[in-house]
Formats: C-alpha cells, structure tokens, sequence
C-alpha cells in the first residue's frame, strides 16, 4: 500500500528531504564560515607583512641609507624582501617612481596624499588581488618626502583558498549522498511498525474479522492510529454480526409463513373438497400474504432510513393533542389487557406527524404487549433545553442490561416464548429507532426502578 | 361504468380484469402501451388503471398522449415506491398512486373513491333494518333501543353505515376514525369493531356487522 502511492507523497522521501536539506543548511553555513574566517586571518597575516616591511623600509631610507646608495644596490632590497613575487617601490610625491622591485610587473596605485601610512587593494588584469601600504617618509640628506610603498599580490593564497572551497564542496556533495542513504535506511528501519501494521490489517476480511492492531507494542506516534483502527474495527465487526445475524433472522421470517402456505396448500390439493374449506385456506393464505407483505414494507423501509436519503416533511404538532390521539387509538387494545393510559403532556414538537405517530404507536403497541395486565402505561412529554421528550413507560418483566441494548436491534425479542405471534415480528422498535435516526433523534430505553421499562424519544427542537 | 387497464404483466393484468368485473365494471385490459393508447383513443372510458413501468412506451408517456384527447382519472400503479416517482405522477395529473404490491380490495375501494368523487351525498340520518343513527343528536337505536356508544364508536358506526354494503379495510378504518395512517401490525381495528359488535349486534338477533376474513368489515342486511 505504502509502496503504492504517488512517490511525491512518500512519507520516507519527504522525511530523507527534510534531513538533507538541513544538512545542506548547515554545512553550507559552516563552510561559508570557514572559508571566511580562514581569508581574514589571511589577510591579517598578509596586512601585518605587508605594513611592517613598509615601515622597515620607510626607516631605512629615512635614517641609514641615502636613496642613491638603495638605487644602487637594488638586490639587497631584493634579498631581504625574500618573497619572490612581492613588490617594494620607492616614489616620489610626484608619481616618479625612484626604485621598484616588482617581478610580475603588477602595475602601482595611484600615489597616496594621505597622512603617513595607508592600505589599499587592486586587482590585476589576472584577477589576482594586490595588497598596499604605503608609508610617507623623508628621505636621508635631501629630506625629499618620498613614499615607501609594499604590495603583496594574493596569487597563492587566493589559490589556497579555491582549493579549500573545492574541497569543502565536494567533501558536502559526499556527506550528503552518505547521509541520505543512511537516513534511507534508517527512515525505512524506522517505518518497519507502519509496514507491520499494513500487512496486519491487510489479513481483515469477513472470516478474520478478529484480527487486531498490537497497540501495547506499536511506537507512540502510531498508538493513536491502530486504537482508532481497532475501534473501528469493532464497529465493523459489531455491525457485519447484526447483519449476519439479521439475515438469518429474516430468513427465518420469511419461512416460517412460506411453511404454512405450501404445507396448507399441499394439504388442501390432496383430495377434493368443500368449497368453504378451500374458501377457508384461500382467507388463511390471505393472511400469511399479508404479514409477508407487511414484512416487506417494514424491511424496506429500514432500507431506505438506513441509507438515510428519506425525505422527512415536518409539521408542528402539539404533544398534548397527539399523545391523547394516540392513546385514543390504542385504548380498544389496552383494554383488552386491562390497561389504563395516563399521560402528562407538555409543548409542541416539530417532527413528520405520520413517523412521529408511527414510533410512538409502536412504543405503545410494545407497552402494552409486555406490560404487566391492569397497569397503567404513562405517556409523557416535556420539553428540555433544545430538544422534545416523550418518554413511554410501563411496569413489566425485569430486563437485563444487554437485554435493554438489544431492544432496538431488528429481530430481537427479549421474550423467545413470544416470537410465535403472527402479528409482530420483532421490527417495531427497529423502525422506532429507524424514525429516530431520520429525525436527526435519539430512542433509548432504561429502567428507572426494578420492573419498570422507560423508552425515551429526544426529537431535536 | 368503464375501466381500462394498461398492464403487461399477465397475471396481474388477469386478476384485475377478473376482480373489476366482479365488481361490476365493464373492463378492457391493454397488455402493450401502444395497445392501451389506441384503446383509449377509439373508446370512451371512465377511469384507466396503468402500470407505470411498461416496455417500449412507459405511463408516462401514455397519460401525456392520452391527456392530449380526454380528460379522464388516472390511477397509476408502480413497484417502485420512490417519493419522486410519486410526484411526478401526482403532478401529471394521476388521481391516486399505489406501490406494488398492493391489496386488490384498496385498490377496489380507491377505484369506487374516484368514480363516486363528487356523487358523496352527506346525510343527517342513516338506517339499516331497525338500526338508526342521527349524526346531529349524535344519536344511535336499534329496535327502538338507545345504544349509549363513545366517541370513537360512534365514528366507527357512522363510516360503516355510510358506506353500508362496502367492504372496508382495516387500514381505512384506522385512517378515517382515528386518523392514523400507519400500518402498526396490530388488531386495534379488530378490537374496536369488537366492541360495537357487543353493542349494537350482540343484544339483537340479527347480525348487521360483518367481517370478511383479512380483507376488513361491511354492514350491511345479509351479514
């Protein structure tokens, strides 16, 4: 997977990226550093020569040797400038140059009108820098004012310094290439965990649904990653069981009236017979037709609220006036049990007047199945901060925790002993929930108190 | 009275014909859209019951072509109950919609709703053999006999005398009484015509309530 995607977005690619333009950066800037800080102790050795050897030679025309005897005896001031390529000349303030040493034939700068020393630099046509001092001296006997100038043409240290930036160059082109792959290596050590974790989730499939990320071992940074994959993981796997489950169970829906109708009709075939009696297994198939029929709808529309693209009109009703309608409905039912209604009702909801009426009939179509005979079912509604409650509640059988949060699964019955009954098939509360959710609500169901079931819509204000 | 049938799958296309002519219409089935348009065309009828899905020309079209010439109800029939289709057919001018599949007495009822419109006759007092109900005293006898009935009862009475002789389903029932028009798999209906039977049947010697098995309730004389 990893290996797959687009190499502009490989995360070791863009991690290798990173390091090695640091790397860059930083031995850039030490390089520059370097290279400066190694020309200016140059230049400072070269300024110190340079300056001392005209001011030595500034004294010496000044107070041991007339001009004349220097001119003469120009290889002494060629042996003791020892350099080779160095210049030394000698001038008048008139640019009239008196001696000059100069092997290279460096052309002199302008005569100086400063103050008793200067510095300056040129630049030959080679490209070599040339460093001056000059000195302002009087010369021995004439007293003529005469300029000692010293110049140190940069030839080899320029050199020295190309090579040291060559060398630098090449020495990071190196390091960076060594340094990549290490990080190559190592980022792909590193990343092993994600290429774990990959393969691992790559063996979830429908008959391995237990498979799990390891969290304990997984490195920090992917922790929170394979926990919110695990999770989801368990949601999956929580929701592919209901759905196996719920095919079986609808499975099971279906054939148990598809048994009746060909074994009734299969019955029936077998001899001849009254006209009533095949009068009478046509109405029994009506009836099998029917709840098949009902099955059906309800099935689709589960379908079609869970793929939630159900458009749901709303209306504003008035709770009072809707639950006494209900229990108005339902009162022939409840007397048959002989129960009682009793309701508490506050507000108005903005819900669809059809659903709304749809899952509080349910509701109370459920209360008044499993409800303990002559009690009473409370129908209850109350506003709260930003939404509408209607709470349906009756005394019955005691359920379990996990019972309660099966109620809304479809199929379920907590009660096995009832699943024989024609009439439901254990979707009511399914399509309670299914309304809920289109409606943007929440069904939940409690026990306040020990036989007590208390089933909560929050329809959102 | 005449109906039309556009249909072309064949066993439903049968038993409506079958069933509307027992009922005592004078039916034609179209088993093509073409058919059915030409059939339209060349004879007069009072109402066209047509599947919405059909091959080559769909209702659609037909009810266009056909709105071109007569001006005539529609009941249109589809499988698919989809709210747009439901829409669009309402908004083309189809008098009533039912999603297959549906009960042959709903249909049988809403085929009677659309070629009575207009003929409902409201009426203050209705009577079946010594059975009397005044709407405006809100007042039921039977044989002379005050039956003290509630509310509900009371409408339950009032719909089934109305439309005495007519099947009435359960759905119907539920929707016109208690104005609850959802199917909540229950037999609320059942219990209720229980009651008034215990009523206005069971202390008489002649039964005028009358339960045909899963389709729903008729008053009427031979009960």
């Amino acid at each position: 997977m990893i290996r797959n995607s687009q190499r502009s977005s490989s995360l070791i690619l863009r991690l290798m990226a990173s390091q090695v333009f640091v790397l860059c950066v930083l031995t850039g800037a030490l390089g520059i550093y370097f290279y400066h800080s190694v020309r200016s102790s140059q230049e400072q050795r070269i300024e110190t020569i340079v300056s001392g050897r005209a001011s030595y030679y500034a004294r010496l025309v000044s107070e041991m040797y007339p001009l004349n005897e220097l001119k003469e005896r120009p290889l002494l001031i060629a042996k003791m400038l020892g350099a080779e390529r160095d210049v030394l000349a000698f001038r008048h303030p008139s640019g009239e140059v008196v001696i000059e040493v100069n092997p290279d034939g460096i052309p002199l700068p302008p005569p100086s009108t400063a103050a008793a020393s200067s510095s300056t630099r040129t630049v030959t046509s080679d490209g070599i820098e040339v460093y001056w001092t000059s000195v302002q001296a009087k010369a021995m006997e004439t007293n003529q004012p005469i300029e000692v100038l010293a110049g140190h043409p940069m030839a080899d240290e320029q050199a020295m310094l190309a090579t040291f930036r060559d060398r630098f160059l090449m020495a990071t082109i190196a390091g960076v290439i060594v340094a990549a792959a290490l990080a190559n290596g190592l980022l792909r050590r590193g990343l092993l965990p994600v290429r774990d974790m990959a393969t691992k989730a790559a063996e979830v499939h429908p008959g391995q649904l237990h498979v799990r990320l390891d969290v304990l071992h997984a490195p920090t940074e992917l922790r929170a990653l394979a926990g919110a994959f695990n999770a989801v993981l368990d949601r999956l796997t929580d929701g592919y069981q209901r759905l196996s489950q719920f095919s079986a169970d609808l499975a099971h829906e279906i054939r148990t009236p598809l048994g009746i109708l060909i074994g009734q009709t299969q019955v029936t075939l077998a001899q001849p017979r009254s006209l009533d009696e095949y009068k009478s297994v046509l109405e029994s198939n009506l009836e099998e037709f029917e709840h098949l029929n009902r099955l059906s709808e309800n099935m689709l529309f589960l379908a079609r609220a869970d793929e939630g693209r159900q458009v749901v009109d709303k209306v504003t009703l008035d709770m009072d006036r809707e639950l006494h309608k209900i229990a108005d409905y339902f009162e022939g039912l409840a007397l048959e049990r002989d129960m009682r209604f009793s309701i508490e009702a506050a507000g108005v909801a903005t819900v669809n007047a059809e659903l709304f009426r749809r899952a509080v009939g349910n509701l109370v179509v459920n209360a008044i199945r499993h409800g303990r005979e002559g009690t009473t079912v409370l129908l209850r509604s109350a506003s709260a901060a930003d939404k509408m409650i209607i709470e349906v509640e009756n005394e019955g059988a005691g359920l379990s925790p996990d019972q309660l949060g099966r109620l809304f699964d479809r199929f379920y019955r907590a009660d096995p002993a009832r699943s024989g009954s024609s009439s439901s098939h254990g979707l009511g509360l399914a399509i309670v929930d299914a309304i809920m959710r289109l409606h943007a609500g929440v069904a939940d169901v409690s026990c306040p108190e020990a036989g007590m079931i208390r089933f909560r819509l929050s329809f959102p204000a | 009275m005449a109906i039309l049938i556009i249909e072309d799958d064949p066993k439903t296309g049968d038993y409506l014909r079958k069933g509307l002519r027992e009922s005592g219409y004078a039916v034609d089935l179209a088993r093509t859209g073409t058919d059915g348009v030409h059939l339209a065309m060349q004879q007069v009828y009072d109402l066209i019951i047509l599947d919405v899905m059909l091959p080559a020309i769909d209702g659609w079209e037909i009810i266009r072509r056909i709105r071109e010439q007569h001006d005539l109800p529609v009941i249109f029939l589809s499988a698919r109950d989809d709210v747009n289709d439901r829409i669009r057919g309402l908004r083309l001018g189809a008098d009533d919609y039912l999603v297959k599949p549906f009960s042959f007495v709903e249909l049988e009822l809403r085929v009677r709703t659309i070629l009575r419109r207009g003929l409902t006759r409201e009426s203050d007092v209705f009577e079946i053999a010594d059975l009397r109900l005044d709407v405006l005293r809100r007042k039921v006898t039977r044989d002379g006999v005050e039956i003290a009935l509630t509310n509900k009862e009371f409408m339950l009475l009032h719909l089934l005398m109305k439309r005495q002789g007519e099947v009435l389903s359960r759905t119907q029932i539920a929707s016109e009484v208690w104005d609850m028009n959802f199917d909540s798999d229950t037999n609320v209906v059942d219990v209720a015509v229980k009651r008034l039977r215990a009523k206005v049947d069971a202390p008489f010697g002649r039964k005028l309530i009358s339960t045909i098995r899963s389709v729903g309730y008729s008053l009427s004389l031979d009960a």
